[in-house]
């Protein structure tokens, strides 16, 4: 009986093509919606978690917060007290005494003017130590890297990220060649290996040279940051107690920097995500139900248009239950083939998507499956109260309609 | 006891204020096997006894032996499923499904039975060569002409094995040509043993019946044997 009644019902559907097309309309917006803006959502994420993770999970940084001194290029360089909020590199490096910690890399940060011949650029400037390449995960594309003799001996010698190192020397190999820093001639040690992008930034755009030599550059002897290694991420809470410990007597206060560990980032930015998903996901789901009443709507004229019908219907023998059953099938099957059609259309959205706006999107069974299953009980909820009007007619009433 | 029984049936709608009394106190015998026209004019209550008669309306007091059950206080349900096996109705305007086809439209009383789709096939197509229409089973109702048409319903309304037939005006929108094939039908029906009440407000045509019921504004005036000539 159930089966002849799904056959029953497709070939309603199919006399009425048009209709129920539109009909179904609110139901594929809504599940389209809800797929396509659901994998888009956690390709961004999968996406932005492995480039953290590729950083390393057991890197830590540190981020002094407080406004770095008006350029001055008198006193800073000699002066070792700097005003409080201000770390020195020689504090940095002494971090690497703290047990547990791998590797310490003080990053002298600035912006510098690069010159090669007549072809200028602006960008960073880092000025770090040997373990930066590490620590952050670059490979290399030319040459080496920084090494600690260059650092103990203050070597004018530069490391190119890959996108300046395009900028300032186009598709020549850099490597042995001489550049300008803010005027000062630097040899050209190495090419990093490109590395792309995340959250929007080039990882691609600077110039590493030794820190010792950065202070003189910039002018400057605060550093920015400090990359800090693990020597295993367990354990990792005890590290970041005994780091915050130095910081808070050399800064005093636990707002003039900040210590974040890559898990720390992670779990921030899944919460974010997450949420995110929810939001998306409930405004996709309001979508759904918008198209349930549309099938709501089209059920109750169809039952009006169909009073005679059901009237033959009940005058043959047809229970209440039979034309309940025939009218919620029938809505059910309009938003089943809602929920199919929006399913191949979310997935063929957010593929197009995914390709113009050059981020992966992840398809998810279970995203499609929990979206199926809520329009097809959007379909019997919205189909229930058509179909009991329809199983509820009289059936002399309903024989009386021409 | 006789297949149909009628004892006092009243039937009143309210409008407005006053209870409109259609049925004055019908009570009226048929037995099995029996050929029976139902006449009267317009307005006489004829369609009203045909609901009851047939289970689809209940008669506000009375009562009504179908088969020895009585119909009169029953639920809505369990009307529907003395129709589904007691009664074949025969409308005046056909009454076919227009997205089914011939067989399908046949078939229908016997999906509501829960009979397997192979023997609804089997059994539709057996009541569909009873009345000629052996040739037919995949048109559909527009494509078939209104003697064809109320064929095909009456095959809908055998293809049950009920015992009763309820025909209401069953030649009321064919030509005379076509009508007298359908009272033909019906006639072979009769003569193979099925009771057959039949409603029309047509002389000619309730001619063709055993007996002929006269009612008027709601009580039975007269009912007279036919002598066939």
């Amino acid at each position: 009986m159930f089966s002849q009644t799904l056959k029953v019902s497709m070939k309603a559907i199919w006399a009425q093509k048009l209709r129920s097309l539109l009909t179904m309309l609110g139901v594929i917006i809504g599940v389209a919606a809800v797929i396509a803006l659901i994998s888009l959502a956690r390709g961004a994420t999968a996406s932005i978690s492995s480039k953290i993770e590729g950083l390393g999970s057991n890197l830590i940084t540190i981020s002094t917060t407080s406004q770095a001194p008006a350029l001055s290029t008198s006193a800073t360089a000699t002066t070792p007290l700097l005003p409080p909020g201000q770390l020195t590199a020689e504090e940095a490096l002494s971090l690497s005494n703290v047990p547990g910690v791998a590797n310490v890399a003080p990053i002298v940060a600035g912006s510098a003017t690069f010159a090669v011949g007549d072809t200028t650029s602006s960008a960073g400037l880092v000025g770090t130590n040997a373990t930066y390449q590490q620590i952050m995960n670059y490979q290399l594309a030319e040459g080496r890297f920084l090494s600690p003799l260059d650092i103990s001996s203050d070597a004018n010698v530069a490391v190119l990220g890959s996108q300046e190192a395009t900028t300032l020397f186009g598709a020549a190999n850099p490597v042995n060649n001489i550049m300008t820093i803010n005027g000062i001639p630097f040899k050209v040690v190495g090419v990093l290996a490109a590395k792309g992008s995340s959250f929007g930034q080039s990882e691609d755009d600077f110039v590493a040279i030794p820190w010792t030599v950065a202070e003189s550059v910039l002018g400057q002897t605060n550093i920015s940051n400090i990359y800090l290694s693990a020597k295993t991420n367990a354990n990792m809470t005890s590290l970041t107690n005994r780091l915050n410990l130095k910081l808070l007597t050399w800064l005093g206060s636990a707002n003039n920097y900040s210590l974040t560990t890559q898990s720390q980032i992670l779990s921030t930015l899944s919460s974010i995500t997450t949420t995110m998903q929810d939001v998306l996901g409930g405004i996709a789901g309001i979508s759904l139900i918008v198209g349930g009443i549309g099938i709501m709507n089209i059920m109750l004229v169809s039952v009006t248009e169909r009073t005679r019908e059901i009237g033959i219907r009940k005058a043959i023998g047809a229970s209440h239950s039979a034309i309940l059953l025939q009218f919620l099938v029938e809505s059910l099957t309009l938003a089943g083939l809602g929920g199919i059609i929006g399913i191949a259309l979310g997935t063929a959205i957010s593929d197009i998507l995914g390709h113009a706006l050059g981020t992966t999107t992840t398809f998810s069974v279970g995203t499609a499956l929990l979206a199926f299953g809520f329009s097809l009980a959007v379909g019997l909820v919205f189909g229930l109260w058509p179909a009991s009007r329809a199983a509820g007619l009289h059936p002399v009433d309903a024989l009386r309609i021409e | 006891m006789a297949l149909i029984e009628m004892e006092q049936i009243r039937k009143s709608y309210k409008m407005a204020d006053e209870n409109l009394e259609v049925l004055k106190g019908i009570s009226l015998t048929i037995e099995q096997g029996d050929y029976v026209a139902i006449m009267g004019p317009s307005g006489s209550g004829k369609s009203t006894l045909m609901h009851i008669l047939g289970c689809l309306d209940v008669p506000s007091s009375g009562h009504y032996f179908l088969s020895g059950q009585d119909i009169a206080g029953l639920s809505e349900s369990k009307l529907a499923s003395i129709r589904r096996k007691q009664i074949g109705f025969v409308f005046q305007s056909f009454n076919l499904l227009a997205a089914l086809n011939a067989l399908e439209n046949v078939a229908l009383p016997l999906l509501y039975q829960g009979v397997s789709p192979g023997e609804q096939r089997e059994r539709a197509t057996e009541a569909l060569n009873q009345v000629g229409l052996g040739e037919r089973l995949h048109h559909r109702p527009s494509q078939l002409s209104g003697g064809q048409q109320q064929r095909v319903a009456i095959a809908r309304a055998i293809v049950t094995k009920p015992p009763v037939i309820l025909a209401d005006e069953p030649t009321g929108n064919l030509d005379s040509h076509a009508g007298q094939e359908v009272l033909g039908i019906f006639s072979r029906l009769h003569e193979a043993g099925q009771t057959v009440i039949m409603i029309t407000h047509d002389t000619q045509v309730a001619h063709h019946a055993n007996r002929i019921i006269q009612i008027l504004d709601g009580n039975i005036v007269s009912s007279q044997e036919v002598t066939h000539v």
